[in-house]
């Protein structure tokens, strides 16, 4: 494998809030290599978003601190690094989609602007060189009669097409990293669809490597090459794609996914449930963050934080139990 | 097939759309257009389609939450479209609805028992919250009887759907409409309300109009699944047959748009895999002829002038000119 393009290092986020310290992030490591495809998952509250924003400094503080860690992009901590050259990362180096794209354009400037404007903030060029550009990159993400839209205003677009004026603008400097943080969550599942294929047909031709944070799985199973799975503030499991959803190591990975209902399931089957819900982030567990809703834990498990270990090539875990001799999840996820 | 416990006749709901001061009324918003359908006692009818398609819009109808323009609700045989306002009062503690948003559905100033305990207060068949009814369906619905006399605020959103559920189903409705009722929670939370559901259900034999745009969630769910498309019922049949064997063009697009939980499968599915291109046309101004032609790889000439009408094919009933 080459050399990590981006790569967390034990990072911890916290938050001072009125109630006490959210400890939002305790220890992610996670790194992603150029051209891959990175999913995230993690159920809301996991953590997921705020290490993404983190990445781009994008996390205000206060009231975030971030008591450890480091953020390594191409070797340099971009949580050091000064706002100045920071700015010249993002979105020139990293770039990133949101969940929601009406709340992220600017709904005074029309597109075009907007992803002019982003075109010459990074490089130097005329304004007619951006917007031929721009227009290029309209065109590319599959917008049609990109010359006539190019003057329209975002609330002339609907959902999926600001989505893709979205990831037009994110992809028109040439970044290496893309972050799409949950891109399709607030779209209709046929233009989910589409806005998938674009994703990962414009990541593949450029080679920009993609970090998807998602909450799906069936989204993670259709484009990724490998994943990582989020829980309370820590990656629990990472694995290359097939493996993970075929062989899931980590008890929390191996319930989250028996309690997706499947459309090819039998009628009446009754769905896995993990009990209770995930922990209160300003009191976090002390040991394993799962082990209260966990089938499998001893009591190790609710008194030591389980180190990440190396199962096999690319496969890494965070659990006590997994790697016993007779341990072993009771079913076959598919 | 037992008698219908809804029967849904032409029903229709237009929504003016209003400009400039004097609020004239320049257009409608056509949300539901004549739709009809029926519910069997103890069976689960899935009602899926993308935003806008109207389905929440025919949730509400049938509660008249909204009026509907024209057409027929009956209920147990009961006509209630022409119901007064007194009579429907009377007329809801046989259909009671839960909501999407589990945080906005909840009076944050009462407690959870006095929650539970408001529909048999407004209809007469308790005094107060001390009634045994509301504890126990507390319990039923997996909070326990301890947590009563606290206040939303204090639980998670699968509890709180909990709440909601307890709250409908309090009254022992016939008929019970969950508009997306687990699009809010996470993955594994709302395993915990499906089986939930399913378990209620079995225990007091109450039939479910399910909405929901998950199309996972609805096959898990329903006995029957109706697939909407701008204020029109496309395809309507078993679960089985729709899931298995899609007629309408839609709904073999939107069920081959789902991404399944398993990469080695996602792999295949993703070369045969039915993109449709563009998006749902505006409803205040639908395609002539058949709604979906706009966007459906089959679409020839009398698609645009004629209006498929909803005929029998195999084991489902579907609305297209060349069904599969």
């Amino acid at each position: 494998m080459s050399k990590p393009l981006l790569e967390i290092q034990d990072l911890h986020v916290h938050f001072n809030t009125s109630d006490g310290v959210v400890e939002a992030i305790n220890g992610a490591t996670l790194s992603i290599s150029a051209g891959e495809v990175l999913g995230l998952v993690g159920e809301s509250g996991s953590g997921k978003s705020v290490t993404a924003m983190s990445v781009l400094g994008l996390v205000p503080q206060p009231p975030a601190i971030y008591p450890a860690g480091k953020i390594l992009w191409k070797g340099t901590d971009l949580l050091t690094t000064p706002d100045r050259e920071l700015r010249e990362i993002r979105g020139g180096e990293i770039s990133m989609i949101f969940q929601d794209p009406m709340t992220s354009l600017n709904p005074v400037y029309t597109i075009g602007h907007q992803i002019s404007e982003m075109i010459r903030v990074h490089s130097r060029v005329s304004a007619k060189q951006a917007k031929e550009k721009s227009i290029e990159m309209l065109d590319l993400v599959g917008v049609p009669n990109p010359r006539q839209r190019f003057d329209d205003y975002p609330h002339q677009f609907s959902g999926g097409m600001r989505q893709r004026a979205m990831i037009a603008m994110a992809l028109s400097c040439e970044p290496e990293l893309l972050i799409a943080d949950e891109p399709t969550t607030a779209l209709d599942v046929t233009i989910q669809a589409q806005i998938l294929e674009i994703i990962e047909k414009s990541a593949r031709e450029l080679n920009v490597a993609v970090l998807l944070i998602t909450h799906d799985l069936g989204v993670v199973a259709g484009i990724c090459d490998r994943v990582a799975v989020m829980y309370a503030g820590r990656i629990v499991e990472e694995a290359p794609v097939n493996d993970l959803f075929e062989n899931p190591l980590m008890p929390y990975t191996w319930g989250l996914m028996r309690s997706i209902p499947q459309m090819d399931s039998v009628k009446g089957e009754r769905l896995y449930t993990i009990p209770g819900s995930p922990p209160v982030m300003s009191r976090p567990p002390k040991g394993c963050a799962f082990a209260s809703r966990c089938e499998f834990a001893i009591d190790k498990c609710k008194t030591d934080l389980p180190e990440i270990r190396q199962i096999s090539n690319g496969r890494t875990v965070r659990c006590h139990r997994v790697g016993e001799p007779n341990f072993a999840l009771s079913q076959k996820v598919l | 097939m037992s008698k219908p416990l809804l029967k849904v006749t032409n029903l229709e709901k237009k929504f003016p759309i209003q400009r400039g001061l004097l609020k004239r009324t320049v257009g409608h918003i056509h949300a539901v257009d004549g739709i009809s359908f029926e519910l069997a006692e103890g069976e689960t009818l899935g009602l899926v389609g993308e935003s806008g398609c109207g389905k929440s819009t025919t949730a509400r109808l049938i509660l008249r939450l909204l009026e509907p323009t024209s057409g027929e609700i009956s209920i147990a045989g009961k006509e209630i479209s022409s119901l007064s306002r007194e009579e429907m009062r009377q007329e809801r503690r046989n259909t009671q609805i839960v909501f999407q948003d589990p945080y906005a559905s909840l009076n944050p100033r009462m407690t959870i028992r006095q929650i539970v305990a408001e529909p048999l207060i407004v209809h007469g068949m308790a005094k107060d919250d001390t009634d045994p009814r509301v504890d126990e369906m507390i319990e039923l619905c997996g909070l326990s009887r301890e947590f009563g006399n606290r206040y939303p605020h204090e639980f998670s959103g699968g509890q709180r759907q909990r709440v909601g559920i307890a709250r409908a189903l309090v009254t022992r409705p016939k008929l019970v409409v969950l508009d997306e009722p687990v699009s809010a929670l996470d993955v594994s939370v709302q395993a915990q309300i499906l089986n939930l559901l399913d378990d209620l259900r079995e225990k007091f034999g109450f039939s479910y109009l399910f909405v929901a745009h998950d199309l996972s969630v609805v096959s898990h769910i329903s006995t029957r699944v109706a697939v909407m498309y701008l204020g029109k019922i496309v395809e309507i049949g078993t679960r089985d047959e729709i899931f298995n064997h899609p007629h309408h063009p839609y709904t073999k697009a939107l069920i081959s748009a789902v991404p399944l939980a398993n990469p080695r499968q996602e792999k295949i599915r993703k070369e045969t895999r039915i993109v449709l291109t563009g998006d749902v046309p505006s409803p205040a101004n639908p395609p002539s002829g058949c709604r979906f032609r706009t966007r459906c790889w089959k679409a020839q000439d009398i698609c645009s002038t004629t209006e498929p009408a909803l005929v029998q094919i195999g084991g489902s009933q579907a609305a297209c000119h060349f069904p599969e």
